[in-house]
Parts: C-alpha cells; sequence; structure tokens
C-alpha cells in the first residue's frame, strides 16, 4: 500500500472525484478511505478543487412537480434518529450505494431506516456492484454461524481467495470473518445479527496476512429478516 | 421563498445544520436555491430532463436523511451536493446503461465560452480556470469532459479522437499538474 501513498492518492482520488472508475474501483476506493485518512483527505480535496467546474452546466428550472414529489417523501421524524450512534456507518453505507449499481437502492433504503432490530435469523443475497441478480447467499443462524452458499458458478482469479467481511454498526470499519471457497463455507458471525449489517465478498492475495481493509468488492449485500 | 444565510465562507452550511434537526423551511431553502443549478448538472451527465429529476429527488431525500453527516471540515456544503449528484447521476447513468455516441454527447466547454461566465465569478473558480488554462488543450478537455459531462475513459477517448491508453496516461498526469498549479 506504502507504493499508493503520496502522489498515488491524488491520481487515484483524482480519478475517483472524476467518476473515472468502474463500480468495483469506485467501492474499493471508499472502503479504503474509511481507514485511511490520507485517501479520504484527498478526496475531498478534489471535491474542493474541481467543484467550480460545475457552473460549466447551465441552471436549469426542476419542473414544479419536483419540489412536491420530495415533499410528499420525506419522513420528519427520521433526519434526528440514528446519526448520534453511527454517524461514520450511515455515510459509509450512502457512500456505498453511490457507487454499488442496482445493489444500492437496497443499501442507500437501508440507511435511511432507523430501527435496528435483532432476530434469530438473518439472510443477505450478495449481488455484484451495477447486477440485479443474486451471487450468493448469506444466512446467520442464531448459534452464530453464518453460511455462505453460491447461487452461481463463482470465478476465481488465480492467485486469490475470496474475503467474506461484515461491518456491524458497533465496528468502524469491516471485520474479516474468514476465506470462503467458491463453493461457499461456514465461518463463525461473532456479532448480533442486526438488520441492514453490510455483508460483502472482496478478492484478496492468496496466502495474504493481516487484511487490515478489504480488497476489492466483489459481491454486497445485507443482512435482513429471514422468513425461517 | 426562505431566507438565506449569508455565511460568507459556506452559506449553505447552516441550511444542511437545521436539515438535520427535521427543519422542512431549510430544506426548501436548499432547494430553492441549488436545484436549478443541481439539475443542470445532472442533466448535462443524464441528458435526460426526467432522469436528472429522479437525481434530484433521491438526493435532496438524501439530505434530508443524512444531513447530519455533512462536515464543514471537509469541505463545503456546495461541494458536497455536487459530489452527491454527479455520483447519483453516474450510477443512474451506469443502470440505464447508456453507452452515448460521439454525436450524443454535448457541446465540449471549450467550445461554449461564455459557459465560463459563472465560474470565472467566484475566486476559486478563477483559479481553477488559470490552471486548467495552463494544461495543453487535450487534458484540459479531457478533465472538463469527465467532470461535467460524466464521460468515461472511453468516451473522452472517443471524443478527442485518441487512443485509451494514451487518454488515461493524460488524464493522470493532468491532474497531478492541476494539484501542484492550486496549491501554489
Amino acid at each position: 500500500m506504502s507504493g499508493a501513498e503520496g502522489s498515488g492518492w491524488d491520481v487515484l482520488a483524482g480519478e475517483y472525484v472524476l467518476g473515472l472508475l468502474d463500480d468495483s474501483g469506485a467501492a474499493s476506493v471508499q472502503l479504503r478511505a474509511r481507514t485511511e485518512p490520507a485517501l479520504a483527505a484527498a478526496i475531498a480535496a478534489w471535491e474542493s478543487r474541481l467543484d467550480p467546474l460545475a457552473d460549466l452546466a447551465a441552471p436549469v428550472a426542476p419542473s414544479d412537480m419536483l419540489w412536491r414529489r420530495i415533499q410528499g417523501d420525506l419522513r420528519p421524524a427520521q433526519a434526528p434518529a440514528s446519526p448520534k450512534t453511527t454517524p461514520w456507518r450511515n455515510l459509509a453505507l450512502a457512500s456505498m450505494a453511490l457507487a454499488a449499481g442496482l445493489v444500492a437502492f437496497v443499501l442507500w433504503s437501508a440507511a435511511n431506516r432507523s430501527a435496528v432490530v435483532p432476530w434469530p435469523r438473518a439472510v443477505a443475497l450478495l449481488a455484484a456492484p451495477g447486477s440485479a441478480s443474486a451471487t450468493l447467499r448469506a444466512q446467520v443462524t442464531s448459534a452464530g454461524t453464518i453460511t455462505v452458499v453460491p447461487l452461481r458458478h463463482l470465478e476465481v482469479t488465480a492467485g486469490h481467495q475470496l474475503g467474506f467481511w461484515a461491518w456491524p454498526a458497533s465496528e468502524k470499519a469491516p471485520v474479516l470473518l474468514g476465506m470462503i471457497s467458491p463453493d461457499g463455507g461456514q465461518l463463525h458471525f461473532p456479532f448480533p445479527p442486526r438488520e441492514g449489517t453490510p455483508v460483502m465478498v472482496t478478492l484478496e492475495p492468496q496466502g495474504a496476512t493481516g487484511h487490515a481493509a478489504p480488497g476489492p468488492t466483489l459481491y454486497l449485500g445485507l443482512l435482513v429478516a429471514g422468513s425461517s | 421563498m426562505t431566507d438565506v444565510p449569508t455565511d460568507e465562507n459556506d452559506p449553505f452550511a447552516p441550511l444542511l445544520r437545521r436539515c438535520a434537526t427535521g427543519d422542512e423551511a431549510a430544506l426548501r431553502a436548499l432547494y430553492d436555491h441549488q436545484a436549478p443549478r443541481l439539475k443542470g448538472l445532472a442533466l448535462r451527465i443524464t441528458a435526460s430532463h426526467t432522469l436528472a429529476e429522479d437525481v434530484l429527488h433521491d438526493v435532496f431525500l438524501h439530505v434530508w436523511q443524512q444531513a447530519a453527516q455533512f462536515d464543514p471540515n471537509r469541505g463545503a456544503a456546495r461541494a458536497w451536493l455536487t459530489t452527491l449528484v454527479r455520483f447519483r447521476a453516474l450510477e443512474v447513468l451506469r443502470r440505464h446503461a447508456r453507452e452515448r455516441t460521439v454525436e450524443e454527447l454535448p457541446d465540449l466547454p471549450d467550445d461554449q465560452p461564455d459557459a465560463y461566465a459563472q465560474m470565472l465569478a467566484s475566486a476559486e473558480g478563477q483559479a481553477l480556470h488559470a490552471c486548467l488554462a495552463a494544461l495543453d488543450v487535450s487534458p484540459r478537455r479531457a478533465v472538463t469532459l469527465a467532470f461535467v459531462e460524466g464521460c468515461t475513459h472511453g468516451e473522452v477517448a472517443a471524443m478527442l479522437g485518441m487512443p485509451l491508453g494514451t487518454v488515461k496516461s493524460m488524464i493522470r498526469r493532468g491532474l497531478l499538474a492541476l494539484k501542484r498549479c492550486l496549491d501554489q
């Protein structure tokens, strides 16, 4: 990672702010920025530097319907609710949502929920950023395990393995639960299963240790209440 | 129309603070003053009034729900709104799998000198304009096309008639040159 410091962050952050990274690359930058203050600062600096360029787009009056549509969808009780306890997490969910394709709509909706309630069983359908169809199913049992089952054939790049991460509200960064094979796996889930907890499968170098931050995100999902 | 805060450094930050307390009038004031600018930006990227208004709808709801997340130490409220709109518009563009042809893309801003008048109204805009002008014309256009029109590397390459790899390295060099110039 040291090679990406200094001007390397500036280029990566600049390409990210310009919107030139693909979904996976953008999601990876967003996650990494959570644990790399220098990257987060480089992103913020580019947002400020380039903001005047937005003035090259001539203003266009919105239709009369737009404000009524927005107003009709406001939920007044929501605004001051959960951010006091989990501000970083809601921000992360929202920023992930901005780059993660159709999966983003699930994340976006979940980020706007206030209730976080435990229940005995939780499931998540994980999909690739930008994809509408699930690739894996993960289920948490009351016994504290999570079972990951692929719904279609998984390809793993040579020299890499699949990491399975969870990002519970109690943690400031994603937590690596372990590695899964292309056939899935069963891992210890040391947290209460809570609605809206992001889970993700990432591409990790074979034999790597440490895993301070997730590799490129392959599949994303959120825990929701299971039916049984 | 609601009162506008007069904080010289960041006039819209106080409105975001009020939104975080559930003040709907503050959201309306923010909308009144920023929606035309933001719709213009969303329209340049999505090339659709319907999609541009979908973007604004989602972004203003996000602002209402997440205004407390705005960090004034990280940048101005205006830049935060710009980022939300650009990223949401890019996501919408990709979701609709809109592969734009050269003919569909708008005119280059360089071809419309009047477009720079608004940008030059602020000190930050003047500085950015001067540093962009110091770049060669191709990297200047590449950065502008990516930011304002939401162009991909491939679209920029098509617009400029240059190889994809050349465009990627040119943009990287251009970003570093811009940073050096703006940080002086």
